[in-house]
């Protein structure tokens, strides 16, 4: 299977975000959400992540259904939660599993060939290839932390909510500075610098899928933008 | 060749008389494998940062002396620049790799200095063959072992041919077979004439490839052996702190009093996805009221096995008998304290104090708590740190407070996943002696542990798990 080249995915990513946070609802925008929605269903499923998928697919369906058939014969405070909630979901749902599957499905090597491919500074990249290795390390260190306040019978319920921000904070920073320390000296010694340029042995590059995601992309944009899809527009 | 001539160095944020560098004079020989030992704070980190450039260019500080690599002065160059010739591996296998992935990382120091593409992914398999690492490739470096880790850590130096290789306690994570595997990469670049070193406490696998060993203190070098030398050694290295340069075997003691038993697992099973099973145990026996070893591979199951015990992994129809009554979940986590391989994670409060207070059985008042939590940090000689910030703390001191919490929180069963890695022989017998202590006050210790020399000091007996 080939690989969607990672500037795909990042220009879906935005124009999914862009279109389904500030775009409208109704009329013609009824389509380029429901494709846009199917997108990274589309995508994670390519990835057999079936399981995650179909959740997606049935909260979304959910969700869009709840939000274009509201009931009518409901409580009014009852409706407003449901529509808050559906609203927020419809509108990030998509952009955060894009996210998702950009994070899940791009190496650093791949992610940062493809930053310079497009010409951005070493100086913009670098942080944010540090930044994509340290989501799952993030993770681990909040597993970490979480597994030991449990051990110590150190609830959430009962305390000053402050004082349990401080409990997770104060170790999860110590760590992760000591990790981004160390990251830092050990990157510096295989000759990572900001200046100086690097070659690449990721194969990254444009496939047909390519073409049609990013048309896909671009129509949406182009709809958005130019037919009045702007909420206030 | 590289040459130290009277170098002295001294951390910036070093604000003592005393410098981390005093009057180091050493010719290291091409193909020589060196290894640098000593107490922790000797030094020998910091002689392998001059090497590879770290100190002073990342962790500043002044330096007077000369440094010579093959006649050229290596002060004042800059890290990336003696990364082409200096290679260098790290002691935390969590924090030494910039990418995700396996074959990035392997590539990643050749792509740095635009080698070209087919090149790399040429003498990426040649390592692969060479240091075995097939098994590896194209892996989620978070899905590996710490052993695995390290040997990409050596392969993804071993792409760039360097010259010199420095090794910062590299061993510090893992058990008896990874480091076997470590002793073969090292063997192969000894071959290959590479010149190695190795800053270390563990010995005993280094014996019989070491050229010399370099023995430091207070930031001096004491004295170097030649390999003859060292093998004539053993009674005088303990004297100085130093680990045994023999293999440690497991030595079996009876226990006097027989064993009782304590804890009967019946029915054990977990496992973190759906599909594999990372503990499965149908009958077990443990002692109770002694320090007991849980040993066996990276990988075998032992974390898990002490996350379950604890309580903190949901194990399903779990079947364990404490004394003959039926031990839960929810009372195991409350009759349970784990200490953390990474204790960084477990201390959460502002002062060493509040950190003992926190778990305390909440009927008492609080000067009540106060005063008892200042008996217990008098017992662990921690009384003068009673208002300092955990965090400022050293490992070791660290490690203590995590048990005296412990203690003050009234539990009996103390759980330790390899609270020794990384300690010198010092910290390490300091440990024992505590966990004796504990065990005297009538306490159970379940220790996970890599470390024979410590099992051998300390514990009364062991348990494999496969």
């Amino acid at each position: 299977m080939r690989k969607l080249d990672p500037r795909t995915k990042l220009f879906l990513l935005v124009v999914i975000n862009v279109v389904m946070m500030t775009g409208k609802i109704t009329g013609i925008f009824v389509p380029v959400r429901i494709v846009f929605a199917l997108i990274p269903f589309v995508l994670m499923m390519r990835e057999t992540w079936f399981r995650g998928s179909l959740i997606y697919f049935f909260l979304y369906l959910y969700v869009f259904l709840l939000e274009r058939y509201t009931l009518q014969d409901i409580n009014p405070v009852l409706l407003i939660v449901l529509l808050f909630t559906t609203g927020l979901l419809s509108r990030f749902l998509a952009g955060v599993m894009m996210a998702y599957y950009l994070m899940k499905t791009t190496t650093v090597s791949e992610f940062v060939t493809a930053m310079e491919r497009m010409h951005v500074t070493k100086a913009i990249v670098i942080p944010f290839a540090v930044m994509f290795r340290f989501f799952p390390t993030l993770k681990e260190e909040w597993q970490d932390v979480k597994n030991a306040m449990k051990m110590r019978g150190i609830g959430l319920a009962g305390r000053n909510p402050l004082d349990v921000l401080e409990y997770v904070m104060v170790p999860i920073l110590m760590s992760v500075s000591k990790i981004a320390d160390e990251l830092s000296a050990a990157s510096m010694t295989k000759c990572l610098s900001v200046d100086g340029k690097r070659t690449h042995i990721a194969r990254i590059g444009f496939s047909f899928l390519d073409v049609i995601l990013g048309l896909c992309g671009a129509a949406g944009l182009f709809a958005h933008v130019f037919l009045g899809g702007v909420i206030g527009t | 060749m590289i040459k130290f001539s009277d170098i002295n160095f001294q951390y910036k944020n070093n604000k003592t008389e005393k410098g981390n560098l005093v009057d180091i004079n050493l010719t290291i020989e091409d193909g020589e494998l060196i290894v640098l030992t000593g107490e922790s704070g000797c030094g020998k980190t910091t002689f392998t940062r001059l090497i590879n450039g770290l100190a002073p260019n990342y962790y500043p500080g002044t330096v007077t002396g000369e440094l010579l690599l093959d006649g050229e002065n290596v002060i004042g160059k800059s890290v990336a620049e003696l990364g082409r010739t200096v290679g260098s591996v790290f002691q935390n296998p969590r924090s030494q790799f910039f990418n995700v992935d396996t074959d990035s990382e392997l590539a990643f120091a050749a792509e740095n200095i635009a080698m070209d593409p087919k090149e790399i992914i040429r003498r990426m398999d040649e390592i692969t063959e060479e240091l075995d690492l097939k098994d590896l490739r194209q892996r989620s470096i978070f899905e590996l072992s710490g052993g695995e880790k390290q040997r990409i850590a050596c392969g993804s130096v071993a792409v760039m041919y360097p010259k010199v290789i420095v090794l910062d306690e590299p061993s510090s994570n893992l058990d008896i077979e990874s480091i076997d595997k470590l002793k073969s990469v090292l063997k192969k670049w000894k071959k290959q004439g590479k010149t190695v070193i190795i800053a270390e406490h563990r010995l005993f696998f280094l014996k019989d490839l070491a050229d010399r060993l370099v023995v430091m203190k207070d930031g001096s070098i004491t004295n170097v052996y030649t390999r003859a030398e060292m093998n004539e050694l053993s009674g005088a290295l303990k004297e100085m702190g130093i680990r045994p340069l023999e293999e440690p075997g497991l030595v079996i003691k009876r226990s006097k009093e027989g064993i009782r038993d304590y804890i009967r697992i019946e029915h054990f099973k977990y496992s973190y996805d759906r599909k594999t099973i990372a503990l499965s145990i149908d009958k077990m026996l443990l002692p109770g009221h002694q320090v007991v070893a849980i040993v066996g591979q990276n990988g075998a199951g032992k974390s898990t096995f002490l996350k379950c015990l604890c309580g903190i992994y949901k194990t399903k129809k779990d079947k364990i008998l404490l004394n003959n009554n039926r031990w839960k979940r929810k009372v195991r986590s409350k009759d349970c304290y784990m200490v953390f391989q990474d204790v960084n994670h477990q201390l959460f409060t502002e002062s060493v104090l509040d950190e003992l207070i926190i778990g305390m059985d909440d009927s008492l008042t609080e000067s009540e708590k106060k005063e008892k939590a200042l008996d217990i940090l008098e017992r662990f000689g921690l009384k003068d740190k009673a208002g300092d910030h955990p965090m400022a703390l050293s490992g070791g001191q660290k490690q203590r407070v995590a048990i005296a919490s412990s203690v003050a929180a009234g539990r009996d069963i103390i759980l330790m996943d390899e609270p020794t890695s990384g300690m010198d022989e010092l910290n390490m017998i300091r440990l024992s002696d505590e966990l004796k202590r504990l065990k005297g006050m009538g306490k159970t210790i379940y220790v996970v542990t890599h470390d024979y020399e410590f099992i051998n000091e300390c514990c009364d007996s062991v348990i494999e798990l496969k």
